[in-house]
Protein backbone atom coordinates (compact mmCIF):
# COMPACT_ATOMS: atom_id res chain seq x y z
CA UNK A 1 0.00 0.00 0.00
CA UNK A 2 1.42 3.37 -0.94
CA UNK A 3 1.04 6.61 0.94
CA UNK A 4 -1.59 7.96 -1.41
CA UNK A 5 -3.98 5.08 -0.86
CA UNK A 6 -3.30 5.20 2.87
CA UNK A 7 -4.39 8.77 3.09
CA UNK A 8 -7.64 7.90 1.37
CA UNK A 9 -8.39 5.06 3.80
CA UNK A 10 -11.56 6.08 5.57
CA UNK A 11 -11.13 6.77 9.27
CA UNK A 12 -13.04 3.69 10.30
CA UNK A 13 -11.72 1.59 7.41
CA UNK A 14 -13.67 -0.55 5.00
CA UNK A 15 -14.99 -3.44 7.12
CA UNK A 16 -14.48 -6.12 4.46
CA UNK A 17 -10.86 -5.09 3.91
CA UNK A 18 -10.17 -4.88 7.64
CA UNK A 19 -11.68 -8.34 8.16
CA UNK A 20 -9.52 -9.73 5.35
CA UNK A 21 -6.40 -8.26 6.94
CA UNK A 22 -7.30 -9.69 10.35
CA UNK A 23 -7.65 -13.18 8.83
CA UNK A 24 -4.28 -12.77 7.16
CA UNK A 25 -2.75 -11.64 10.48
CA UNK A 26 -4.09 -14.84 12.05
CA UNK A 27 -1.90 -16.71 9.58
CA UNK A 28 1.12 -14.62 10.49
CA UNK A 29 1.04 -12.15 7.60
CA UNK A 30 3.10 -9.15 8.68
CA UNK A 31 2.26 -7.03 5.69
CA UNK A 32 -1.45 -7.32 6.42
CA UNK A 33 -0.65 -6.50 10.05
CA UNK A 34 1.13 -3.32 9.03
CA UNK A 35 -1.77 -2.31 6.79
CA UNK A 36 -4.23 -2.97 9.58
CA UNK A 37 -2.12 -0.84 11.90
CA UNK A 38 -1.82 2.01 9.42
CA UNK A 39 -5.53 2.02 8.69
CA UNK A 40 -6.82 1.77 12.24
CA UNK A 41 -4.19 3.05 14.68
CA UNK A 42 -5.09 6.77 14.38
CA UNK A 43 -8.67 6.06 15.42
CA UNK A 44 -7.68 3.54 18.08
CA UNK A 45 -5.02 5.87 19.48
CA UNK A 46 -7.63 8.63 19.76
CA UNK A 47 -9.93 6.23 21.63
CA UNK A 48 -7.16 5.30 24.09
CA UNK A 49 -6.20 8.94 24.49
CA UNK A 50 -9.77 9.93 25.40
CA UNK A 51 -9.84 7.38 28.19
CA UNK A 52 -6.29 7.76 29.49
CA UNK A 53 -5.76 11.48 28.83
CA UNK A 54 -2.04 10.95 28.65
CA UNK A 55 -0.04 10.45 25.49
CA UNK A 56 2.53 7.98 26.81
CA UNK A 57 -0.09 5.83 28.57
CA UNK A 58 -2.19 5.79 25.41
CA UNK A 59 0.91 4.70 23.46
CA UNK A 60 1.47 1.84 25.93
CA UNK A 61 -2.12 0.72 25.60
CA UNK A 62 -2.04 0.92 21.79
CA UNK A 63 1.15 -1.11 21.74
CA UNK A 64 -0.24 -3.82 24.03
CA UNK A 65 -3.49 -3.87 22.09
CA UNK A 66 -1.76 -4.49 18.77
CA UNK A 67 0.34 -7.27 20.26
CA UNK A 68 -2.98 -8.76 21.42
CA UNK A 69 -4.32 -8.37 17.90
CA UNK A 70 -1.34 -10.30 16.53
CA UNK A 71 -1.76 -13.10 19.04
CA UNK A 72 -5.54 -13.18 19.05
CA UNK A 73 -6.43 -12.55 15.41
CA UNK A 74 -7.49 -16.18 15.00
CA UNK A 75 -10.10 -15.57 17.68
CA UNK A 76 -11.79 -12.88 15.62
CA UNK A 77 -15.19 -13.95 14.35
CA UNK A 78 -16.44 -11.74 11.55
CA UNK A 79 -19.97 -13.08 11.83
CA UNK A 80 -20.22 -11.83 15.42
CA UNK A 81 -18.73 -8.36 15.25
CA UNK A 82 -17.47 -5.79 12.79
CA UNK A 83 -13.65 -5.56 12.64
CA UNK A 84 -13.56 -2.04 14.04
CA UNK A 85 -15.80 -3.05 16.95
CA UNK A 86 -13.46 -5.93 17.73
CA UNK A 87 -10.41 -3.65 17.63
CA UNK A 88 -12.07 -0.88 19.64
CA UNK A 89 -13.15 -3.42 22.25
CA UNK A 90 -9.57 -4.65 22.65
CA UNK A 91 -8.26 -1.10 23.05
CA UNK A 92 -11.01 -0.01 25.44
CA UNK A 93 -10.60 -3.11 27.59
CA UNK A 94 -6.86 -2.54 27.83
CA UNK A 95 -7.34 1.14 28.58
CA UNK A 96 -9.92 0.40 31.29
CA UNK A 97 -7.54 -2.20 32.73
CA UNK A 98 -4.76 0.36 32.71
CA UNK A 99 -6.63 3.07 34.59
CA UNK A 100 -7.57 0.55 37.24
CA UNK A 101 -3.92 0.74 38.24
CA UNK A 102 -3.52 4.48 37.84
CA UNK A 103 -4.63 7.19 40.22
CA UNK A 104 -7.18 9.47 38.63
CA UNK A 105 -8.05 12.04 41.25
CA UNK A 106 -8.88 14.80 38.86
CA UNK A 107 -11.11 14.23 35.93
CA UNK A 108 -11.99 17.08 33.71
CA UNK A 109 -14.79 16.65 31.30
CA UNK A 110 -13.84 17.07 27.74
CA UNK A 111 -15.14 20.47 26.65
CA UNK A 112 -15.22 19.61 22.96
CA UNK A 113 -17.22 16.53 23.73
CA UNK A 114 -19.63 18.44 25.93
CA UNK A 115 -20.16 20.94 23.12
CA UNK A 116 -20.89 18.19 20.62
CA UNK A 117 -23.32 16.54 23.00
CA UNK A 118 -25.20 19.71 23.72
CA UNK A 119 -25.50 20.79 20.13
CA UNK A 120 -28.26 19.36 18.01
CA UNK A 121 -26.11 19.34 14.91
CA UNK A 122 -23.19 17.06 14.15
CA UNK A 123 -19.96 18.99 13.90
CA UNK A 124 -19.00 19.82 10.30
CA UNK A 125 -15.85 17.70 10.51
CA UNK A 126 -17.88 14.65 11.50
CA UNK A 127 -20.76 14.90 9.13
CA UNK A 128 -18.79 13.98 6.01
CA UNK A 129 -17.75 10.62 7.39
CA UNK A 130 -20.74 9.84 9.52
CA UNK A 131 -22.04 6.39 8.90
CA UNK A 132 -25.66 5.32 8.86
CA UNK A 133 -25.13 3.62 12.20
CA UNK A 134 -23.78 6.80 13.68
CA UNK A 135 -26.74 8.79 12.39
CA UNK A 136 -29.16 6.31 13.96
CA UNK A 137 -27.27 6.33 17.25
CA UNK A 138 -27.15 10.10 17.19
CA UNK A 139 -30.89 10.29 16.69
CA UNK A 140 -31.52 7.84 19.52
CA UNK A 141 -29.13 9.64 21.87
CA UNK A 142 -30.97 12.89 21.24
CA UNK A 143 -34.15 11.27 22.50
CA UNK A 144 -32.60 10.72 25.91
CA UNK A 145 -32.74 13.22 28.73
CA UNK A 146 -29.67 15.43 28.81
CA UNK A 147 -28.39 13.78 32.00
CA UNK A 148 -28.78 10.26 30.63
CA UNK A 149 -27.06 11.23 27.40
CA UNK A 150 -24.15 12.90 29.14
CA UNK A 151 -23.60 10.09 31.64
CA UNK A 152 -23.54 7.48 28.86
CA UNK A 153 -21.30 9.49 26.56
CA UNK A 154 -18.80 10.42 29.27
CA UNK A 155 -18.66 6.86 30.52
CA UNK A 156 -18.00 5.55 27.02
CA UNK A 157 -15.61 8.24 25.76
CA UNK A 158 -13.63 8.82 28.90
CA UNK A 159 -13.93 5.54 30.73
CA UNK A 160 -15.45 7.08 33.84
CA UNK A 161 -16.82 4.84 36.60
CA UNK A 162 -20.17 5.44 38.28
CA UNK A 163 -18.50 7.23 41.17
CA UNK A 164 -16.26 9.31 38.92
CA UNK A 165 -19.31 10.33 36.93
CA UNK A 166 -21.12 11.25 40.15
CA UNK A 167 -18.21 13.38 41.35
CA UNK A 168 -17.70 15.01 37.97
CA UNK A 169 -21.34 15.70 37.24
CA UNK A 170 -22.00 16.59 40.89
CA UNK A 171 -24.96 14.28 41.29
CA UNK A 172 -25.57 11.34 43.65
CA UNK A 173 -24.16 7.99 42.50
CA UNK A 174 -27.63 6.42 42.69
CA UNK A 175 -28.84 8.97 40.15
CA UNK A 176 -25.91 8.19 37.84
CA UNK A 177 -26.72 4.49 37.93
CA UNK A 178 -30.41 5.11 37.23
CA UNK A 179 -29.66 7.52 34.38
CA UNK A 180 -27.30 5.07 32.75
CA UNK A 181 -29.56 2.07 33.14
CA UNK A 182 -32.66 3.88 31.87
CA UNK A 183 -30.72 5.66 29.17
CA UNK A 184 -29.27 2.41 27.83
CA UNK A 185 -32.68 0.72 27.86
CA UNK A 186 -34.24 3.61 25.98
CA UNK A 187 -31.36 3.69 23.52
CA UNK A 188 -31.67 -0.01 22.80
CA UNK A 189 -35.40 0.24 22.16
CA UNK A 190 -34.81 3.17 19.83
CA UNK A 191 -31.93 1.52 17.93
CA UNK A 192 -33.53 -1.89 17.63
CA UNK A 193 -36.68 -0.27 16.30
CA UNK A 194 -34.65 1.56 13.69
CA UNK A 195 -35.06 0.35 10.14
CA UNK A 196 -32.14 1.44 8.01
CA UNK B 1 -24.03 -16.42 40.41
CA UNK B 2 -26.15 -17.86 37.66
CA UNK B 3 -27.69 -15.13 35.56
CA UNK B 4 -29.29 -17.41 33.01
CA UNK B 5 -32.77 -17.08 34.45
CA UNK B 6 -32.73 -13.30 34.41
CA UNK B 7 -32.66 -11.89 30.87
CA UNK B 8 -33.10 -8.27 31.99
CA UNK B 9 -30.14 -8.43 34.36
CA UNK B 10 -28.02 -10.18 31.72
CA UNK B 11 -28.68 -7.47 29.19
CA UNK B 12 -28.00 -4.74 31.76
CA UNK B 13 -24.69 -6.30 32.72
CA UNK B 14 -23.73 -6.74 29.07
CA UNK B 15 -24.62 -3.11 28.39
CA UNK B 16 -22.58 -1.76 31.30
CA UNK B 17 -19.72 -4.05 30.38
CA UNK B 18 -19.65 -2.64 26.85
CA UNK B 19 -20.13 0.89 28.13
CA UNK B 20 -17.24 0.41 30.55
CA UNK B 21 -19.05 1.22 33.81
CA UNK B 22 -18.90 -2.41 34.94
CA UNK B 23 -15.51 -2.37 36.65
CA UNK B 24 -13.09 -4.14 38.91
CA UNK B 25 -14.07 -7.55 40.23
CA UNK B 26 -17.52 -7.33 38.64
CA UNK B 27 -15.95 -6.78 35.22
CA UNK B 28 -13.61 -9.75 35.60
CA UNK B 29 -16.47 -11.92 36.85
CA UNK B 30 -18.54 -10.98 33.83
CA UNK B 31 -15.63 -11.85 31.52
CA UNK B 32 -15.30 -15.24 33.22
CA UNK B 33 -19.02 -15.92 32.69
CA UNK B 34 -18.80 -15.11 29.00
CA UNK B 35 -16.27 -17.90 28.50
CA UNK B 36 -18.89 -20.56 29.06
CA UNK B 37 -21.90 -18.57 28.03
CA UNK B 38 -22.01 -17.81 24.32
CA UNK B 39 -25.32 -16.00 24.62
CA UNK B 40 -23.95 -13.61 27.22
CA UNK B 41 -20.92 -13.04 25.01
CA UNK B 42 -23.25 -12.23 22.12
CA UNK B 43 -25.21 -9.76 24.27
CA UNK B 44 -22.00 -7.88 25.15
CA UNK B 45 -20.93 -7.86 21.50
CA UNK B 46 -24.32 -6.54 20.44
CA UNK B 47 -23.93 -3.69 22.93
CA UNK B 48 -20.43 -2.92 21.65
CA UNK B 49 -21.87 -2.73 18.15
CA UNK B 50 -24.58 -0.36 19.33
CA UNK B 51 -22.15 1.95 21.11
CA UNK B 52 -19.20 1.95 18.72
CA UNK B 53 -20.72 4.51 16.30
CA UNK B 54 -20.30 7.04 19.14
CA UNK B 55 -16.64 7.03 18.17
CA UNK B 56 -17.36 8.22 14.64
CA UNK B 57 -17.09 11.74 15.95
CA UNK B 58 -13.67 11.18 17.53
CA UNK B 59 -10.98 12.78 15.41
CA UNK B 60 -8.22 10.31 14.52
CA UNK B 61 -4.81 11.05 15.94
CA UNK B 62 -1.80 9.39 14.33
CA UNK B 63 0.43 7.83 16.99
CA UNK B 64 4.17 8.48 17.06
CA UNK B 65 6.29 6.12 14.94
CA UNK B 66 7.91 4.76 18.11
CA UNK B 67 4.67 2.89 18.87
CA UNK B 68 4.93 0.82 15.68
CA UNK B 69 8.62 0.26 16.30
CA UNK B 70 7.86 -1.04 19.78
CA UNK B 71 5.11 -3.32 18.47
CA UNK B 72 7.38 -4.71 15.79
CA UNK B 73 10.03 -5.34 18.41
CA UNK B 74 7.59 -7.50 20.35
CA UNK B 75 6.71 -9.76 17.43
CA UNK B 76 8.53 -13.04 16.88
CA UNK B 77 12.04 -12.35 15.63
CA UNK B 78 11.90 -14.31 12.43
CA UNK B 79 10.08 -12.97 9.40
CA UNK B 80 9.93 -16.31 7.63
CA UNK B 81 6.79 -18.37 7.60
CA UNK B 82 6.01 -21.81 8.88
CA UNK B 83 8.19 -23.98 11.04
CA UNK B 84 11.02 -21.46 11.30
CA UNK B 85 8.75 -19.26 13.32
CA UNK B 86 8.38 -21.92 15.97
CA UNK B 87 12.11 -22.31 16.12
CA UNK B 88 12.29 -18.57 16.76
CA UNK B 89 10.04 -19.13 19.77
CA UNK B 90 7.51 -16.61 18.61
CA UNK B 91 3.77 -16.51 18.77
CA UNK B 92 2.40 -16.58 15.24
CA UNK B 93 -1.34 -16.75 14.61
CA UNK B 94 -3.12 -19.81 15.88
CA UNK B 95 -4.17 -20.94 12.45
CA UNK B 96 -0.66 -20.63 11.13
CA UNK B 97 0.49 -22.97 13.84
CA UNK B 98 -2.46 -25.31 13.51
CA UNK B 99 -1.85 -25.74 9.81
CA UNK B 100 1.28 -27.69 10.65
CA UNK B 101 -0.65 -30.27 12.60
CA UNK B 102 -3.58 -30.59 10.27
CA UNK B 103 -2.00 -33.18 8.09
CA UNK B 104 -1.76 -35.76 10.85
CA UNK B 105 -3.10 -39.13 9.80
CA UNK B 106 -5.36 -41.19 11.98
CA UNK B 107 -2.56 -43.71 12.39
CA UNK B 108 -0.18 -41.06 13.62
CA UNK B 109 -2.82 -39.79 16.04
CA UNK B 110 -3.32 -43.25 17.46
CA UNK B 111 0.40 -43.68 17.99
CA UNK B 112 0.58 -40.28 19.65
CA UNK B 113 -2.26 -41.18 21.98
CA UNK B 114 -0.52 -44.33 23.07
CA UNK B 115 2.73 -42.49 23.63
CA UNK B 116 1.09 -39.68 25.58
CA UNK B 117 -0.91 -42.21 27.56
CA UNK B 118 2.28 -43.88 28.65
CA UNK B 119 3.99 -40.60 29.29
CA UNK B 120 1.07 -39.34 31.32
CA UNK B 121 0.42 -42.39 33.45
CA UNK B 122 3.41 -44.68 33.63
CA UNK B 123 1.41 -47.41 35.40
CA UNK B 124 -1.36 -47.79 32.81
CA UNK B 125 -3.01 -46.21 29.85
CA UNK B 126 -6.42 -45.22 31.14
CA UNK B 127 -9.13 -45.33 28.54
CA UNK B 128 -11.87 -43.00 29.68
CA UNK B 129 -15.15 -44.83 30.07
CA UNK B 130 -17.13 -42.26 28.22
CA UNK B 131 -14.97 -42.56 25.14
CA UNK B 132 -15.09 -46.36 25.26
CA UNK B 133 -12.25 -48.36 23.79
CA UNK B 134 -12.45 -46.71 20.40
CA UNK B 135 -13.12 -43.00 20.38
CA UNK B 136 -14.87 -41.50 17.36
CA UNK B 137 -12.34 -38.75 17.06
CA UNK B 138 -9.03 -37.81 18.63
CA UNK B 139 -6.94 -34.68 18.74
CA UNK B 140 -3.43 -34.86 20.10
CA UNK B 141 -2.42 -31.43 21.31
CA UNK B 142 1.25 -30.79 20.76
CA UNK B 143 3.49 -27.98 21.97
CA UNK B 144 4.17 -26.10 18.71
CA UNK B 145 7.70 -25.28 19.81
CA UNK B 146 8.99 -28.57 21.18
CA UNK B 147 6.65 -30.97 19.39
CA UNK B 148 5.97 -32.62 22.74
CA UNK B 149 2.41 -33.91 23.31
CA UNK B 150 0.67 -31.97 26.10
CA UNK B 151 -2.89 -33.32 26.01
CA UNK B 152 -5.33 -35.61 24.26
CA UNK B 153 -8.91 -34.65 23.44
CA UNK B 154 -11.26 -37.48 22.59
CA UNK B 155 -14.83 -37.66 21.48
CA UNK B 156 -16.73 -40.85 22.21
CA UNK B 157 -20.27 -42.06 21.76
CA UNK B 158 -21.85 -39.04 23.37
CA UNK B 159 -22.00 -36.32 20.76
CA UNK B 160 -21.74 -33.47 23.28
CA UNK B 161 -18.98 -34.85 25.47
CA UNK B 162 -15.24 -34.45 25.20
CA UNK B 163 -12.77 -36.31 27.30
CA UNK B 164 -9.58 -34.41 27.99
CA UNK B 165 -6.42 -35.74 29.53
CA UNK B 166 -3.57 -33.35 30.17
CA UNK B 167 0.00 -34.62 30.43
CA UNK B 168 1.16 -34.88 34.04
CA UNK B 169 4.24 -32.77 33.42
CA UNK B 170 2.31 -29.73 32.20
CA UNK B 171 3.10 -26.99 34.68
CA UNK B 172 0.09 -25.02 35.97
CA UNK B 173 1.41 -22.28 38.27
CA UNK B 174 -0.58 -21.04 41.27
CA UNK B 175 -3.40 -18.74 40.17
CA UNK B 176 -3.45 -20.06 36.60
CA UNK B 177 -5.94 -22.34 34.89
CA UNK B 178 -6.04 -24.51 31.80
CA UNK B 179 -8.50 -23.43 29.13
CA UNK B 180 -9.66 -25.54 26.20
CA UNK B 181 -10.32 -23.97 22.79
CA UNK B 182 -11.98 -25.24 19.69
CA UNK B 183 -11.61 -24.19 16.06
CA UNK B 184 -14.71 -24.95 13.99
CA UNK B 185 -13.60 -23.14 10.83
CA UNK B 186 -11.07 -20.63 9.60
CA UNK B 187 -13.70 -17.90 9.55
CA UNK B 188 -14.81 -18.36 13.14
CA UNK B 189 -11.36 -18.60 14.66
CA UNK B 190 -11.00 -20.08 18.13
CA UNK B 191 -13.89 -20.43 20.53
CA UNK B 192 -13.55 -21.11 24.22
CA UNK B 193 -14.87 -24.55 25.15
CA UNK B 194 -14.28 -23.95 28.83
CA UNK B 195 -11.87 -24.22 31.72
CA UNK B 196 -10.45 -27.61 32.65
CA UNK B 197 -10.61 -28.84 36.22
CA UNK B 198 -7.24 -29.04 37.96
CA UNK B 199 -7.72 -32.82 38.09
CA UNK B 200 -7.37 -33.11 34.29
CA UNK B 201 -3.67 -33.81 34.83
CA UNK B 202 -4.26 -36.87 36.96
CA UNK B 203 -7.48 -38.33 35.49
CA UNK B 204 -9.36 -37.73 32.24
CA UNK B 205 -11.86 -34.90 32.61
CA UNK B 206 -15.17 -34.85 30.80
CA UNK B 207 -16.23 -31.57 29.25
CA UNK B 208 -19.78 -31.17 28.01
CA UNK B 209 -19.99 -28.69 25.16
CA UNK B 210 -22.97 -27.56 23.15
CA UNK B 211 -24.04 -24.72 20.87
CA UNK B 212 -21.24 -23.12 18.89
CA UNK B 213 -18.64 -25.36 20.51
CA UNK B 214 -20.44 -28.67 19.99
CA UNK B 215 -17.74 -31.30 19.29
CA UNK B 216 -19.18 -32.23 15.89
CA UNK B 217 -18.17 -28.80 14.58
CA UNK B 218 -14.56 -29.08 15.74
CA UNK B 219 -11.69 -29.20 13.30
CA UNK B 220 -8.97 -28.63 15.87
CA UNK B 221 -8.43 -28.01 19.56
CA UNK B 222 -6.06 -25.85 21.55
CA UNK B 223 -4.97 -25.73 25.17
CA UNK B 224 -3.78 -22.56 26.85
CA UNK B 225 -2.66 -21.30 30.24
CA UNK B 226 -4.79 -18.41 31.49
CA UNK B 227 -5.26 -16.30 34.60
CA UNK B 228 -7.87 -17.60 37.09
CA UNK B 229 -11.31 -17.28 35.58
CA UNK B 230 -9.98 -17.77 32.05
CA UNK B 231 -9.63 -15.33 29.17
CA UNK B 232 -11.77 -14.28 26.23
CA UNK B 233 -8.79 -14.97 23.97
CA UNK B 234 -5.90 -17.36 24.41
CA UNK B 235 -2.82 -15.77 25.96
CA UNK B 236 -0.27 -18.54 26.52
CA UNK B 237 -0.66 -21.42 24.11
CA UNK B 238 0.48 -24.78 25.41
CA UNK B 239 -0.63 -27.09 22.64
CA UNK B 240 -2.58 -27.40 19.41
CA UNK B 241 -3.89 -30.33 17.46
CA UNK B 242 -6.15 -31.18 14.56
CA UNK B 243 -9.09 -33.45 15.26
CA UNK B 244 -8.78 -36.75 13.46
CA UNK B 245 -12.04 -38.64 12.95
CA UNK B 246 -11.56 -42.37 13.38
CA UNK B 247 -15.02 -43.43 12.24
CA UNK B 248 -17.23 -41.91 9.63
Amino acid sequence: MNTASLSTTPAAGDPATLAKWISAVALGDRQAYRRLYDATSPKLFAVALRILRDESRAEDVLQDSFVNVWNGAAGYNSSLSAPMTWLVTIVRNRALDYIRRVDRRTIELDDDLAAVLESDQPTPADSAMRTQDATALDRCLKRLDAGQRQAIAFAYFQGLTHSELAATMRIPIGTVKTWIRRGLEKMKRCLDGTVT
Amino acid sequence: MNTRGNPTLRDQLAAEYALGTLRGAARRRFEAWTLDDAELRALALAWSERLVPLLDGVAPSRPHVRVWNAIEGRLPGSTSRGIDRFAAGGAPGWWGRLALWRGLSAAFAAVAVISIGIAMRPQAVVVPQIAQAMPNAIATLVDPKSGKPVAVVMQGERADALVVKVAADVDVPEGKVLQLWMAPSDAEGLLSVGLLPSTAKTAPATVIASGATTPSRAKAFGLSLEPAGGSPQPTQVLGLGALVRMKT
